[in-house]
């Protein structure tokens, strides 16, 4: 049943270090759950990033560009590497030793103006929006000490930045049609109506409750 | 559905199928099994070991657990729901990634070869029991601040600063099931060979870790690479750090086929390290369990 082999069908080496340094042929084991099998047409090399941010943030073509205030084009959510300053610093309050030595604080810092990866009509928005936290010179303060983690209160800066810009992004609403100005219209003017008929049913019951003698007046218009 | 045969049919169905008996298949029971001493002879005899009068003599001493009267104490310890079903569930002992970069620097684990669940037991840094309803590590994220070195690391458990420590040093990590019997085998990889049973094939994972394991988000040993590609630029996006342009590295990118267990070595495989040599199945039908392929069928 089992054949026995002379030399091992696999080099195992031993290095100078005393490890076993193992060299895999590339054929290699196969079942039918293998990343050929399941996923043929993925791309196997995990590692390999040279595409990813183009598909995320596309090289604009010139020709084809509208003027960028125009377009109310929607963030998606990106921030290239190098478009933020990152300082670090110490947190403040409880916390003892921790607290009094690490620099768990962080802040971001980047200029709206020139800041390419934010949609143009979104700029002046998030500007206005966030008057509070912009110095003179334009640029944008977040900060964080949230956790105890400096890479925690890093990813909550990038986050807090991307709310902000998303809650400045929402696009205006579109114009009214014709169809639907005349349909509120039509509303507004049947609500007019109700609120006229059951202000004169008022009218007539309050009358009714009133003397003889007053009704008669109000008849006779004195 | 309810046995429809009994012993005896089950039996005769299951002598149908067996070869005949021949010199060459029958061999001696030679467990003879315990004979009793009991009532035999000067120590055995006599009182058989029953003591005198009373309930031990008479066999009637009441159930397993009364204590005499008073509330006994299977009966007396409330149950609290969450223990419940404490005996089934599955653990995952922690390994941080400071005991892993302080590992590699003290040079107990070798970084230019893939870390796996056997490389971390081998270390003796790191121990789990399979017995124990441990199901593998758990890579932790103690001292992302310090790691340092670019891995590829197999895993049965990450969290999601793990993943991102990892990678932010162009390192590749993969979460991977193991069944229990595979486990045993990579927890102590040369006790194991020592039995000289063949490498088992790893069986895929239970229903309720399908889910977590076919997730690009964990990097799923089951899920699309091309997904984890973009999980992995996502995640560089949340921390803020920006991925490393690694060069094409063969080492960084092995990965052990779904039901392989250890680096370079296939399932069906016996390892026999005094002599230094494998041995290979050769039956065509233990072969085809073993490697496990879609076959062509022919029509």
């Amino acid at each position: 049943m089992f054949s026995t082999v002379a030399r091992c069908f696999l080099r195992i080496s031993l290095s100078s270090r005393g490890d076993a340094g193992i060299t895999v042929r590339k054929a290699g084991y196969k079942s039918r759950y293998s990343y050929d099998t399941l996923y043929p047409k993925s791309d196997f090399n995990v590692t390999d990033t040279r595409e990813l941010s183009k598909e995320y943030y596309p090289p604009k073509e010139p020709s084809q560009e509208l003027p960028e205030t125009e377009t109310q084009e929607e963030f998606n959510g990106y921030i290239p590497e190098g478009s933020l300053e990152f300082k670090y610093t110490l947190s403040g309050g409880p916390g003892g030793q921790h607290v009094n030595k690490v620099n768990s604080k962080v802040q971001a810092k980047f200029h709206i103006d020139s800041a390419d990866w934010i949609p143009a009509w979104i700029r002046p928005r998030l500007k206005e929006m966030e008057k509070s936290n912009i110095t003179k010179d334009g640029y944008l303060l977040v900060s964080s000490d949230k956790t105890r983690k400096q890479y925690l209160n890093k990813a909550d800066c990038l986050e807090r930045i991307r709310k902000m810009i998303w809650t400045a992004g929402v696009p205006d609403p579109p114009p009214p049609s014709e169809a639907e100005i005349m349909k509120k219209l039509i509303k507004q003017m049947k609500a007019n109506e109700v609120r006229i008929a059951e202000k004169r049913s008022q009218s007539l019951k309050k009358r009714n409750k009133a003397s003889a003698s007053v009704r008669f007046i109000q008849k006779k218009g004195f | 559905m309810a046995n429809m045969w009994s012993g005896v049919e089950k039996a005769i169905r299951m002598i149908k199928k067996m070869p005949r008996v021949q010199i060459t298949n029958v061999k001696d029971n030679t467990s003879k099994g315990r004979k009793s001493k009991m009532r035999r002879g000067q120590h055995g005899g006599d009182k058989c070991g029953r003591g005198n009068k009373g309930q031990g003599q008479r066999n009637n001493r009441p159930r397993l657990g009364f204590e005499g009267g008073n509330s006994p104490f299977y009966l007396r310890i409330p149950k609290e729901p969450y223990y419940k079903g404490h005996f089934l569930k599955k653990e995952y002992p922690p390994f941080s990634l400071l005991q892993l970069q302080r590992a590699i620097d003290l040079y107990r684990i070798d970084d230019s070869q893939p870390i796996d669940l056997a490389v971390l037991c081998n270390t003796k840094l790191y121990q789990m029991d399979v017995d124990l309803r441990h199901y593998g590590v758990h890579l932790t994220e103690e001292g992302f601040d310090l790691f340092q070195a670019q891995i590829n690391i197999e895993v049965q458990w990450a969290s999601e600063a793990a993943i991102a420590a990892v990678e932010s040093r162009g390192g590749v990590i993969t979460t991977r099931f193991y069944d229990p019997e595979s486990l045993r085998a990579l927890v102590n990889p040369v006790t194991f060979f020592k039995r000289g049973v063949p490498i088992p094939r790893c069986k895929l994972p239970p229903m309720e870790l399908l889910d977590y394991y076919s997730d690009p988000k964990n990097r799923g040993y089951l899920s699309d690479p091309d997904l984890i590609k973009k999980e992995r630029f996502e995640l560089s996006q949340k921390y803020g750090y920006s991925l490393p342009e690694v060069p094409y590295n063969e080492m960084l990118l092995l990965r052990k086929d779904p039901r392989q267990v250890f680096y370079g070595l296939q399932p069906g495989w016996v390892v026999n390290l005094r002599d230094r040599v494998i041995l290979k199945p050769k039956d065509p039908e233990i072969k085809q369990y073993y490697e496990d392929r879609l076959e062509a069928k022919s029509v």
